[in-house]
């Protein structure tokens, strides 16, 4: 009889042993870092950091029981660097960046550590990957990149204020790295081919953004295009306050711009991007490498646009352009 | 069944030790393997082919589902287009056009550029996604291949081609309903595509992927295969399913290969109107992967059984086999004549019927032990009986010889000495009175041992019983006289059918013990009819034989109390004859007595069939005319005084003799002679194991004649005798009378002569 016992558990025990298959998430608990160029309590954080998790999540990852996430946050270079260093003091096994900059510092400290990038305007112009189809080294992710995109913007702005004559690209020379050389010829010759000034309006340091931009609204026709760039992500309330302030219409390129009171922006959606970034996490934790993870183009542009600063603004937006926007903030 | 052979040698318990409980557990466990065996991979066959064949299906709808949906998807917004192309170019406005073209970039997200071309192939406008519009570029396409094409066919798709190297685009054109409305293009990002095949999901690690018209992947779960921009022509099924039409595919085509040489179940559908081909496929290992754990829960199983098998095989084989050894060690004890042995089985089946039976035999075999062994003891104390009867009779017949002999010893002293003529005779005579009473306890010694050996065979006859008691009363009239007793034989005109000799000889027995134990009185000899019968009896006026003396009378040497002191005193052995012959012509003798009167002895025999029939009586022998006389006369024994004796009788009588021990001492003797003999006479046993009867033959041989031969032996023994009977010579038993001898050797000597005359 115990003889039989025994066999019987053994039989059990046998038959349901699972299938080797390729590493499932549950074997064991995999160390992720997420770096945020942005202040730790900007309240875009929680929207990223769930959407993020949200992504994860269904393809199996949860934090806590089979990944732990660290996430660390910066506004600034140096910070970035501090947040930096403790992350990779925690050993992860990848690290997602929030834009090209935090890249930027990332690559200071690693060249091994796989990063995934969640948005950066130009990663070939940045170094970051050697081609879109095969990055090459330790960093992939997602990009928007339509070096296009400058004469959409300025097409955009034209049509809401059509009153503008001269457009500026507002950029940080130290964080916007490529951007301004990547978008500025698309930029230029649209502006020209409709007569409109195109201006460049470095801005350094956040103490320069009241007098810069207070600079170029004392003349009326001014029209602003914040390009994708992190300084401006982490200062979007000061610049989005003075440019009502100075009644300058602005668009820029992500979506918080907008529902923070800027006029409108035109770009992707950041937040999917975050979602989808986790797929990319999952694929390189299950052993891909990120040389061979393409860069992917997220043809997802959304317009958002604030009725009540276009209506501070004293400017009508045009019916053809409500029809195009896929968001309205009223 | 077969019988063993004789001498083969049982089987040893050592060598059947676990035999018939090996065979048992072997058989037992072997049918259950055999049965699981035969089921399992039949079970598994049939599971992996219904398996195979579900899974494939399965895949096969998600394909067609999938393919549907993109070719649902690429309608969609071929649909959408359509609408632009409703009116011509020239009738409508810019800002329509804007607002048809910002409409369809709200609804189709996947459009990233729109372009309209008028009827003669200028671009008209161009509205995008990401960059300025344009209006108005007038740009020539009418010889491109999308102009031409949608013009003719009212729709066109382009390749599938990458932006940036990362992106794939697909480039739709439709035309109007007249040709005068031109036809629009657009630009769509297939990115879309991408995310519906990965969403495809089977099993664990099964995919989907789609190939165009030209064999080249355009969309896959691993981007960047596609952006490898790689064909697919190398994998069979992509092949296959090229060249085959819409139909179902065979069962051949159900399992391809994946770009890593791994076999994969794989199932496709067409994407309606673009020609791509959308393939659901999964990994072998994985759609078997339930079969494989199938074998393996079978096997554990069979082996599970096989132990269950096992298990009971043993409990089951011990509840047979050792009830069949406790039988099998019962019959050995009992073989080596332990029979006390019992078994105790308590199976409640057959076996238990046969422990129980065995036990019946054993307790049988038993009390038939026990049956003969008192059977044996008494077998051996009549033996015993007999024996000690034996030793009886040997004493008083030595006893009873002794005496006549003692008294032959004086008398022969008596001759030697000087004594007168008269007294010589009176001795003679007395001499011839010792022989006479030695010779007749001889001739009943004799008579015993013929009636023991069953030699005697009765010749029976038709004769009248007056006969037979005129000379019963003429024998004894005599003796009656001398002791001064009354015989007398009751007339009888009854007829007997009987042997007369032996009957004679009972009665001559029974009458000759009254005549010795009746003092005074006389004795009767009568016949009475009694049932059918006749009843012969013999009544004395003697002295009565006591009650518990009545069957000890019938045996051998017992004599009655006190005997009449006679010189023939009685030897015992009277009766006893009686009683033999009575048994052998089976009559019954009856003996009523009462002591101090007297006695009756009864025998009862049949009565014969009467008249008509001429006394046939046999004739006492007589002396003959002497044929003797000058016969040539050869005798052969071991014995020289026999030889002696015999030798000077012959030549009394005035024969020729020739005595010798063996027959090469004869035939020297007989050659001497000169002629050939005319009768040999030989003792039956003979020196170095040879009989008379291998002489006489010898000596027939030697003269090449037929002598007449007969036997003489001292021998009573019961072998001699049936033997000298089957030889057919005559035989008579020393000690002979000299009459007696006489007699046989005229007899032979006339035969002889006469058959010779007749010849």
């Amino acid at each position: 009889m115990r003889r039989r016992d025994i066999l019987a558990l053994f039989a059990g025990a046998l038959a349901s042993r699972p299938l080797p298959a390729t590493a499932q998430p549950g074997d064991r608990v995999r160390v992720i870092g997420v770096l945020i160029g942005l202040t730790e309590k900007d309240p875009e954080n929680p929207l990223r950091i769930a959407n993020f998790e949200r992504g994860l999540r269904d393809l199996g990852w949860i934090d806590g029981r089979n990944l732990r996430i660290h996430y660390r946050f910066g506004a600034d270079a140096d910070r970035l660097q501090a947040s930096a260093r403790e992350l990779l003091a925690l050993q992860p096994a990848i690290i997602v960046a929030s834009s090209s900059f935090v890249v930027f510092e990332l690559l200071r400290l690693t060249q091994t550590i796989p990063i995934v990038f969640v948005t950066a305007a130009d990663p070939i112009g940045d170094g970051f990957v050697s081609s879109l189809a095969r990055p090459g080294r330790n960093v992939t992710g997602f990009t928007s990149n339509y070096e296009s995109m400058g004469g959409k913007w300025l097409e955009l702005l034209m049509e809401i204020a059509p009153n503008t004559d001269r457009v500026a690209v507002m950029f940080n020379p130290a964080t916007a790295t490529g951007s301004r050389a990547y978008f500025f010829p698309a930029f230029e010759s649209a502006a020209r081919s409709i007569a409109v000034t195109p201006v460049g309006m470095p801005v350094h340091n956040a103490a320069e953004i009241e007098p810069v931009l207070a600079a170029f609204g004392r003349a009326p026709g001014g029209g602003l295009i914040v390009t994708p760039d992190n300084f401006a992500a982490v200062h979007r309330g000061r610049i989005v306050a003075e440019a009502a302030r100075q009644r300058v219409p602005a668009i820029y390129s992500l979506r918080y711009f907008a529902t923070e009171g800027g006029l409108m922006s035109y770009g992707v959606d950041l937040l999917d991007l975050y979602r989808r970034a986790a797929a990319n996490v999952d694929r390189i934790l299950k052993g891909a490498s990120p040389a061979d993870i393409p860069v992917q183009v997220s043809a997802k542009v959304d317009l958002v646009i604030n009725l009540k600063t276009a209506n501070e603004l004293g400017l009508a937006v045009p019916r053809i352009m409500l029809a195009r926007a896929n968001e309205v903030i009223e | 069944m077969k019988t063993p052979r004789a001498g083969t040698k049982p089987i040893t318990p050592a060598q059947t030790r676990g035999g018939l409980f090996r065979k048992y557990i072997v058989f037992f466990v072997a049918v259950v393997f055999l049965a699981l065996a035969a089921n399992g991979p039949i079970d598994i066959w049939f599971s992996y082919q219904e398996q195979r064949a579900s899974l494939v299906h399965s895949q096969r709808e998600q394909a067609e589902a999938a393919a549907a949906r993109i070719g649902q998807y690429v309608k969609e917004i071929e649909n959408q287009m359509g609408w632009m192309t409703q009116l011509p170019w020239s009738a409508s406005t810019l800002e329509e056009w804007r607002f048809d073209a910002v409409r369809l970039l709200r609804q189709v997200p996947a459009i990233t550029e729109l372009a309209r071309i008028d009827a003669e192939g200028r671009e008209q406008a161009r509205m995008s996604r990401v960059a300025m519009d344009v209006v108005g570029t007038q740009s020539d396409f009418s010889h491109d291949p999308k102009f031409v094409q949608t013009m003719a066919s009212k729709r066109y798709n382009g390749p599938v081609y990458f932006r940036r190297e990362s992106e794939p685009y697909l480039t739709l054109a439709i035309a109007g309903a007249r040709r005068d409305n031109g036809i629009v293009v657009a630009e769509v990002n297939l990115k879309f595509i991408w995310d519906l095949v990965s969403e495809i999901k089977v099993g664990k690690r099964g995919y989907a992927y789609v190939v165009d018209a030209d064999s080249r992947l355009i969309a896959h779960p691993d981007i960047s295969l596609v952006l490898r921009n790689i064909e697919l022509l190398e994998l069979a099924q992509v092949r296959a399913a090229q060249l085959s039409s819409n139909e179902v595919p065979p069962e051949e085509d159900q399992v391809g290969t994946d770009l890593q040489g791994q076999k994969v179940l794989t199932a496709h559908a067409r994407v309606p109107s673009l020609g791509w081909l959308l393939f659901v496929e999964l990994p072998v290992a994985e759609a078997y992967a339930p079969l494989y754990v199938s074998i393996m829960r079978s096997g554990v199983l069979i082996v599970a059984a096989l132990v269950l098998a096992a298990l009971a095989g043993i409990f089951l084989a011990r509840r047979m086999v050792v009830p069949i050894r406790a039988l099998r060690d019962g019959a050995a004890r009992i073989g080596s004549g332990d029979l006390n042995q019992r078994l105790s089985i308590d199976t409640g089946d057959e076996l238990q019927a046969l422990g129980d039976q065995f036990n019946i035999m054993a307790a049988k075999l038993q009390d038939s032990y026990a049956n003969l062994e008192s059977k044996v003891d008494e077998r051996t104390h009549q033996l015993e009986v007999a024996n000690q009867a034996k030793s009886r009779f040997l004493a008083a017949a030595s006893h009873d010889l002794r005496q006549p002999l003692h008294a032959l010893g004086l008398f022969v002293a008596q001759l030697r000495g000087r004594i007168r003529a008269a007294e010589r005779d009176r001795v003679v005579g007395r001499i011839e009175a010792a022989v006479a009473a030695m010779n007749e306890l001889f001739n009943a010694l004799l008579d015993i041992s013929k009636l023991d050996a069953g030699v005697l065979i009765p010749n029976v006859t038709t004769f009248p019983a007056a006969q037979l008691l005129s000379r019963i009363e003429t024998t004894f009239a005599e003796s009656a006289r001398e002791k001064g007793l009354s015989l007398r034989a009751v007339p009888a005109c009854a007829w007997v059918r009987s042997d007369f000799i032996l009957l004679e000889r009972i009665l001559l027995n029974l009458v000759s013990n009254a005549l010795r134990y009746t003092t005074h009185g006389g004795i009767v000899v009568g016949c009475r009819k009694r049932g059918g019968q006749l009843r012969i009896e013999v009544w004395d006026t003697g002295s009565g034989i006591p009650q518990d003396q009545r069957e000890k009378i019938f045996g051998e040497f017992y004599r009655l109390g006190e005997p009449d002191h006679d010189r023939r005193a009685g030897l015992g052995l009277g009766l006893a004859i009686v009683d033999r012959l009575c048994r052998l012509l089976n009559y019954p003798i009856a003996l009523t007595s009462t002591v101090g009167k007297g006695s009756c002895f009864a025998v009862t025999v049949p009565i014969g069939d009467a008249r008509g029939r001429s006394v046939d009586v046999p004739v006492p022998i007589r002396v003959p005319r002497d044929v003797s006389r000058g016969k040539l006369v050869v005798v052969i024994d071991n014995d020289p005084l026999v030889l002696d004796g015999m030798g000077g009788l012959f030549r009394s009588w005035g024969c020729g003799v020739v005595t010798a021990d063996t027959d090469g001492a004869a035939i020297t003797g007989i050659a001497d002679c000169g002629h050939v003999p005319d009768l040999i006479i030989s003792d039956y046993s003979l020196t170095n194991g040879k009989t008379g009867i291998d002489v006489i033959a010898r000596l027939r041989d030697a003269f090449d004649t037929p002598i007449p031969a007969f036997l003489m032996s001292g021998d009573t023994n019961p072998e001699p005798l049936q033997e000298a009977r089957a030889s057919g010579f005559h035989l008579l038993h020393k000690p002979v009378d000299p009459m007696t001898l006489r007699a046989m050797v005229n007899r032979m000597l006339k035969n002889d002569a006469a058959a010779r005359v007749r010849l």
